[in-house]
């Protein structure tokens, strides 16, 4: 299959079950707000080493928050509900219970309860104080800005993580451009992030390495500077590949974010040095999720992304 | 399907005890509800000797005219709604945990008192002690949400341990007092000792406010969590759905320190 001079190779992506959840952060302005999602999605590009995989979704205007104030909706993504809980409370306490003017709330509608201001009420040392509003209780810990406030619990759902696919360009400016165009598509995607720096990865791995203690080394096959000495997928003109990882709170948002991504990489063509499209995947053994590109892209008839378990705020 | 309305024939010579109602509408076959009896003050007499019968939704219940002593309607409503068209007596709602209540004229003493969960709107004035304890209890409404477009009497969210009541009007005194927690606004002020007694909970007042000595005052400060209330206070309409439209800046006052002394009123312009 050849989309505007891309080879888009005949397979798939190989991505994984995941608990998720959404946090809505505010603050007294845009600024602020950001200050305090970009901390709490700090180093969490990958579960490997991170313990969570975290994103901002996207801007939330003030009509959109619980208490009116600009925010940032955020998705965390982790293996299991007990990591998503500890990483979760960890995390908030450290960077939006500190961010000057920040408060976090819940953001999805459906799903398990797990605890978000919960046990962080605790720093309030007895001066904590709640309000139930809406069936929805929110705890008011005295800071040195005022309050703190934080809803009780968030929402956990079943998630998808590891949706992704490679760019296989010519050089690095053209993986680079490629990679950016195909961010800047996703990132109006609802329910997904594109959690490693940029939302591009350049260290894709593969199962295994020579190392007894590694179980997970460089993906040699796509190491441009190993074409001569290793079995390389890269096709002979290709000198770079980069590639996006995506989860979302169901396949569908993945399916969804992946064919934006691929048809603005497949847009730049050819003569931008996009040569090919491919995807990483384990055999198909090991993950519950299988995202074929070519599939992908020829079902441009396919329903927009299916509703979250639950809108912002 | 139309609401069963009940319409009352005349005035009544005593106070109307109206709590069997709605366990008969439960547990007997509408054929049967004039024969329900009813005691005014002492005397046994029929529900269809006092009122004309009407639909048969008993869901949507509809009481008319000036039932101004009848006492403990929708006591125990559970789902559903009830209207009543004209005033109504005391202990509106009484023990109510579920379904929407509303009262188009005034209501007396001990509106929503031991509320656990729904709705009550009073269109005019309520009486004292609204969302109070019954007697002889500790705790008064424990949840749900009362509106009142009027004003409210003495004592309103006595001993009150969850939930909201928003009263456009004014409160008498000793507003919140031995309140437990949760949350009491006035929008035109509140009377002599508010939050008397109080020991956790909100009273949010705007306007004049005579605060005591066992309340310390902390300070002007522009809250998230007011605007959080404010916003969910909008679908109310009138004066409720404008506070939201800008940040108000709330005095914070704590006590009632002579208590536990951690609850606030906070008051704002």
């Amino acid at each position: 299959m050849i989309v505007n001079g891309v080879a888009v190779q005949d397979t798939f992506a190989e991505a994984f079950g995941m608990r998720g959840t959404r946090l809505i952060v505010t603050g007294e302005n845009l600024k602020w707000a950001y200050h305090g999602a970009t901390a709490l999605t700090g180093f969490a590009t990958s579960v490997i080493a991170c313990g969570v995989e975290a994103g901002i979704e996207r801007k939330l205007d003030p009509a959109e928050t619980p208490d009116g104030r600009p925010g940032a909706s955020v998705l965390m993504f982790a293996t299991s509900s007990k990591e998503l809980t500890a990483q979760v409370e960890r995390r908030v306490g450290q960077t939006i219970l500190t961010c000057p003017t920040a408060s976090c709330f819940g953001g999805l509608s459906a799903g398990d309860p797990i605890a978000l201001g919960k046990n962080l009420r605790y720093f309030g040392d007895g001066w904590q104080a709640s309000k139930v509003v809406d069936g929805r209780r929110f705890w008011r810990v005295p800071v040195m800005d005022g309050e703190f406030v934080c809803e009780e619990t968030t929402r956990m759902v079943r998630a998808v993580g590891g949706g992704n696919f490679l760019i296989l360009t010519t050089d690095s400016a053209a993986a680079l451009a490629a990679a950016e165009a195909a961010i800047e598509s996703m990132r109006r995607v609802p329910n997904v992030i594109m959690p490693f720096p940029g939302g591009v990865v350049r260290s894709g791995s593969k199962v295994g390495s020579r190392y007894k203690t590694l179980p997970a080394s460089t993906n040699d096959a796509f190491c441009p500077t190993l074409r001569g000495v290793v079995k390389t997928e890269l096709p002979p003109e290709a000198g770079c590949c980069l590639e996006i990882v995506i989860d979302g709170l169901t396949a569908e948002d993945i399916r969804v974010a992946m064919r934006v991504g691929m048809q603005a990489v497949c847009a730049r063509g050819r003569e931008k040095g996009v040569i090919a499209l491919s995807a990483g995947n384990y055999g198909g053994k090991l993950g519950q999720f299988h995202f074929p590109l070519r599939g992908i892209l020829e079902d441009t008839a396919a329903p927009p992304a299916a509703p979250s378990a639950g809108g912002a705020a | 399907m139309s609401a069963l309305t009940l319409t009352l024939r005349e005035t009544l010579p005593g106070r109307l005890d109206l709590s069997p109602l709605l366990p008969a509408l439960l547990s007997q076959a509408l054929a049967d509800l004039p024969k329900l009896v009813l005691r005014i003050d002492t005397q046994d007499v029929c529900l269809g000797d006092l009122f004309t019968l009407a639909g048969d939704d008993a869901q949507d219940l509809v009481l008319v005219g000036d039932l101004s002593r009848v006492d403990r309607i929708g006591a125990g409503l559970a789902g559903g709604t009830l209207r009543v068209d004209g005033h109504a007596g005391a202990y509106l709602g009484q023990g109510m945990t579920g379904g929407s209540l509303t009262v188009t004229g005034d209501v007396a003493a001990f509106a929503a008192a031991a509320l656990r969960r729904g709705t009550i709107t009073i269109g005019g004035n309520a009486g004292d002690y609204l969302g109070g304890a019954l007697p002889g209890a500790m705790q008064g409404m424990a949840g749900g949400q009362v509106v009142v477009y009027g004003n409210a009497g003495a004592r309103c969210g006595d001993r009150m341990r969850r939930g909201a009541i928003l009263v456009a009007g004014s409160l008498g005194a000793y507003a919140g007092s031995r309140m437990l927690a949760g949350t009491v606004l006035a929008l035109q002020g509140a009377g002599a000792h508010a939050g008397y007694g109080m020991r956790r909970g909100s009273l949010m007042v705007r306007g004049a406010v005579a605060v005591d000595a066992t309340f310390a005052d902390c300070g002007t400060h522009a809250l998230p969590i007011v605007q959080l209330l404010f916003r969910s206070w909008r679908a109310l309409g009138g004066e409720f759905a404008g506070l939201a439209d800008q940040v108000r800046p709330v005095r914070r006052l704590v006590g009632d320190r002579a208590a536990d002394g951690k609850g606030e009123i906070l008051r704002f312009s």
